[in-house]
């Protein structure tokens, strides 16, 4: 359903005058190919710097790529004059991070949810506020806070209304940045649940973007792994407890800390910095901190290549086998 | 070993125009030299308030009350006058907090800040602050400190600026280090080198080390001790391995089956029904008793029960039978 | 809180709300509501100081200026002038200003630098400068003075909306916006300027002063409305002369645009409090 090619997105340094040239570039997103099926639950891990939220921001037309393509159902999205993209937002929509800030304090729940309801469609208003009254139920709260404002509701009930408000125009496929971090961990689980169910009710495609590979193998059928704009690794999350795993995919499963007080995990943490997307030198990206580099790494940058079916890797040591 | 930190029935109430907000309700709970106690909670828990309460630097804006006995090294810091409790703070209690840029003052360079701590604790005696603090930068393994102590907060990462944090704190060999939330706001990998460094602190200085924190993750792999607060209350309070195993406290258990763990995968999670309490609605009863799978009647209007163990481990609820022991 | 509970409202803002009413009152029905006619000489009872003083009596209860003119009839009449020029000025120049505010702050670019440039230059210009000029060009009408005092007054609300705006534009909740194919007017007038609209209060209440005091100068200088037309700050500079033997020509007005002022002031502090959704939980 997704297609994504050759994806770039560059961001000159500003600051350097009109007359000099610019050499400072931050390679946000530097040649990013994936696809997604339909009603699949694909997710995408990273760090800091690793251009996860903006591929999330061009999926969703918001911002254009430097380079390469986005298709949708085999038509091109990317570079699309702001007229088209608007009818193309029926059918991709956004569950935003925090759900202190994606909601219009001064805005009542109500409209909050019929906002692309009453841009996109040419409904009535009886027929608008049927279609609320529906999702306000179907994220699990009452008729009674449609009237409420942002400020009288909870962390978790905010991030119901934003939900509702995303699959209010029945999109194909969501985009979801990071849509439980900023969640109480009690509730965490309660909203985790309500994305799987609307999943697998309307057979939404989704994109889950996050930091917390726990929660990504929860929901997620299959995960891109970023570092600095790149992709080192594409698997299967049944696939991700064998040993044939990108050193950087190894270095974020060992970060993880195991709530289990028996299994302490000791043994060197991953060292050095993420560093910025700036100053890339030739090769592995990953090069200054990997644990198993070699010669080869700092001087050629690794392809990505299908390892084994549906496991792609972006290394050296595993290129070679 | 000996204990460095008691306290008993600490309360920090404010004053709102809702009513008052107990934020932190009847806390007791003991630190030895060198452990390190976890303390986990989510929105509205207490626990941030918990830890400006022992080091007394509660805004006093709204705070109506605050009272119970902080005995540290048998002095009860509750007894001191601002100016000992000023002396108190920084040199042998000190903190660290969840956002390192709002700590780190933006116009002053690293050095001057790290060296600062020093001026205002003259009976540090170190031979040469400036070696000190170089010495320092290095056991919290920032690269190259000579560089980075000319360098402003701004140029540095969040990471770096959190070990700077925490370099700051042990500038003058603090006995107690409280950790409101370090790694929170860092990356999954740099937490891991934080959380090492943490221990390494611990190992090496006999440091004792009060870590707040909401990731049971991170309370597992490096805690000896565990506090749970829930509403203002410390509603279970035991050794880490108990805390998983046998955990006795409703909302303890809730929250340890609702936490996904990375390698097992659950059809649907066991998510907790409600959400955190408004602190300004709390009933005459039980705080937890709404989102408690296992409440009676009875949770709804009655106060919980104090429920003791050995080495002042205990735990609260109305229904002693249900969460595991009989008490005493 | 709507209009209807202003019962509950504290004493202060029931003061202020009265003050400014009567205020408006006088603005409009000022001429027909004055004891004398304001422009009408009585050299026999020039210069009579207030009724509370020996020498006053109750037919003029604040005295009479410099040509036996009443004064409290002066400052009944003159509120229209006050009035009229403080709120076509204020709106003009903050309709315009914010208009210009929201564009520039939400496009950036190049029509961002153009704006703010424009606006850096129209700063540059000193007021009183180009007041004589445009005064000096167009006459001494009202209109012309409120329009001279807009075209200086806009760059304030104009920057202020425009860095607001700029924090707005990329907060979730507008981010939210453009991906639920809000068009840019409609994120504009619906996200955008309800989160800036207390700033722009505050703005246009201290403004609503501000430009009183403006016109008051500009009287003073024989800019403004020319007599016999009674103004506040004409009035002012009349009794100018007589301060050392008579205060009541020129302090009874000043204390007139004090009142007002100050009551504008608490006035923006009240709106900013209502029209906020959290305080009223």
């Amino acid at each position: 359903m997704i297609e994504v090619k050759s994806l770039k997105k560059h961001y000159p340094i500003s600051g350097q005058g009109w007359l000099t040239k610019n050499p400072y570039v931050v390679h946000a997103v530097d040649d990013v190919s994936f696809s997604i099926d339909e009603g699949e639950a694909l997710g995408m891990v990273g760090e800091s710097g690793s251009g996860k939220s903006t591929i999330g921001q061009m999926l969703l037309m918001q911002t254009q790529p430097t380079d390469g393509e986005i298709y949708f159902d085999g038509d091109r999205i990317s570079h699309l004059p702001k007229s088209e993209t608007q009818v193309l937002l029926g059918n991709i929509q956004a569950v935003f991070q925090d759900p202190f800030d994606s909601l219009n304090p001064r805005m009542i729940v109500r409209d909050i949810i019929a906002e692309p309801l009453s841009n996109m469609k040419n409904w009535s208003s009886l027929q608008i506020d049927e279609r609320v009254a529906e999702l306000i139920i179907q994220v699990g709260l009452g008729k009674e806070h449609l009237n409420k404002y942002p400020h009288q509701l909870s962390g978790g009930q905010r991030q119901r209304i934003g939900i509702a408000r995303a699959i209010s125009v029945n999109p194909r496929f969501i985009v979801l940045d990071e849509p439980v971090s900023a969640l109480d961990v009690s509730v965490q689980a309660q909203v985790v649940n309500l994305l799987l169910d609307i999943q697998k009710k309307n057979n939404t495609t989704f994109l889950f973007i996050s930091h917390n590979l726990a929660i990504v193998e929860h929901v997620c059928s299959r995960i891109i792994i970023l570092y600095l704009g790149k992709i080192v690794e594409i698997i299967e999350t049944e696939k991700l407890h064998q040993p044939q795993l990108h050193p950087y995919t190894q270095a974020l499963i060992q970060s993880i800390p195991v709530p289990d007080p028996t299994r302490i995990k000791s043994g060197k943490a991953l060292t050095g910095e993420i560093g910025n997307g700036m100053s890339i030198a030739q090769g592995c990206r990953f090069s200054p901190r990997c644990p198993q580099v070699q010669a080869k790494c700092l001087e050629q940058t690794p392809p990505l290549i299908e390892i084994s079916p549906k496991h792609w890797m972006a290394c050296h040591q595993y290129h070679d086998f | 070993m000996q204990t460095l930190l008691s306290v008993a029935n600490l309360q920090t109430h404010f004053e709102t125009p809702q009513g008052v907000v107990q934020a932190v309700n009847d806390v007791s709970f003991q630190l030895k030299k060198g452990e390190i106690l976890g303390i986990v909670g989510e929105s509205g828990s207490g626990k941030s308030v918990m830890a400006q309460s022992l080091m007394r630097v509660v805004p006093e804006s709204n705070l109506s009350k605050i009272s119970g006995e902080v005995y540290f090294n048998g002095i009860d810091l509750m007894t001191l006058s601002p100016k000992q409790m000023q002396n108190v703070r920084g040199s042998s209690i000190a903190m660290v907090t969840q956002n390192p840029s709002t700590s780190l003052n933006p116009v002053f360079t690293v050095q001057d800040q790290l060296l600062e701590t020093l001026k205002f604790h003259p009976q540090q005696k170190f031979k040469n602050p400036k070696e000190r603090m170089l010495q320092l930068m290095t056991e919290v393994q920032l690269p190259s400190p000579e560089l980075i102590a000319k360098r402003y907060p701004f140029q540095l990462s969040g990471g770096m600026k959190q070990r700077i944090s925490i370099a700051m704190a042990l500038m003058c060999e603090p006995e107690l280090l409280i950790a409101d939330e370090p790694t929170t706001a860092l990356d999954v990998t740099i937490q891991a080198q934080i959380l090492e460094l943490i221990k390494n602190i611990r190992n090496t200085h006999g440091t004792s080390i009060i870590f707040i924190t909401h990731d049971l993750g991170v309370v597992a792999q490096l805690c000896d001790t565990v506090g749970v607060m829930y509403a203002g209350q410390l509603v279970e309070y035991n050794t880490v391995e108990e805390i998983f195993k046998h955990p006795r406290h409703p909302y303890t258990q809730a929250l340890l089956a609702s936490n996904p763990v990375f390698g097992k995968k659950q059809t649907s999670l066991k998510a907790m029904k409600g959400q955190p309490p408004q602190l300004t609605q709390l009933g005459a009863g039980c705080a937890f008793a709404d989102r408690c799978e296992q409440a009676l009647p009875l949770c709804h209007h009655t106060k919980t029960d104090l429920i003791r163990l050995e080495n002042h481990y205990h735990h609260r609820c109305s229904i002693p039978t249900l969460s595991g022991l009989p008490s005493l | 809180m709507t209009l209807l509970n202003l019962r509950s409202a504290n004493l202060k803002i029931q003061i202020t709300l009265f003050v400014l009413i009567v205020f408006v009152i006088l603005g409009l029905f000022g001429a027909w509501l004055a004891p004398y006619d304001p422009t009408q000489q009585d050299l026999s009872q020039a210069l009579a100081p207030p009724f509370w003083h020996a020498g006053g009596t109750t037919a003029h209860l604040l005295g009479t200026a410099p040509l036996g003119q009443d004064i409290l009839s002066g400052i009944m009449v003159g509120a229209q002038v006050s009035l009229l020029v403080s709120l076509c000025a204020v709106a003009l120049s903050g309709l315009f200003g914010v208009f210009i505010g929201l564009v520039a702050g939400y496009r950036g670019g190049w029509v961002d630098t153009v704006c703010m440039r424009v606006a850096d230059i129209q700063l540059s210009i000193p007021f009183i400068l180009l007041a004589i000029v445009m005064i000096g060009a167009m006459g001494p009408k009202l209109s012309n003075v409120i329009f001279v005092i807009a075209v200086t007054n806009w760059v304030t609300y104009a920057k202020v909306v425009r860095t607001e705006t700029m924090r707005l534009r990329e907060r979730d909740f507008v981010k939210s916006a453009r991906v639920s194919a809000t068009p840019t007017g409609l994120i504009l007038l619906r996200h955008i300027l309800p989160n800036v609209i207390n700033s722009i209060v505050v703005i246009a209440t201290l403004d609503i002063g501000k430009v009183i005091i403006f016109e008051s100068g500009l009287s003073f200088l024989g800019l403004s409305v020319q007599p016999p037309t009674p103004s506040w700050g004409a009035m002012l500079a009349d009794g100018r002369k007589y301060i050392s033997i008579a205060y009541w020509p020129s302090m009874f007005p000043g204390i007139a645009i004090f009142v007002v002022v100050l009551c504008f002031n608490f006035l923006g502090n009240f709106l900013r409090t209502i029209w906020d959704p959290q305080s009223k939980h």
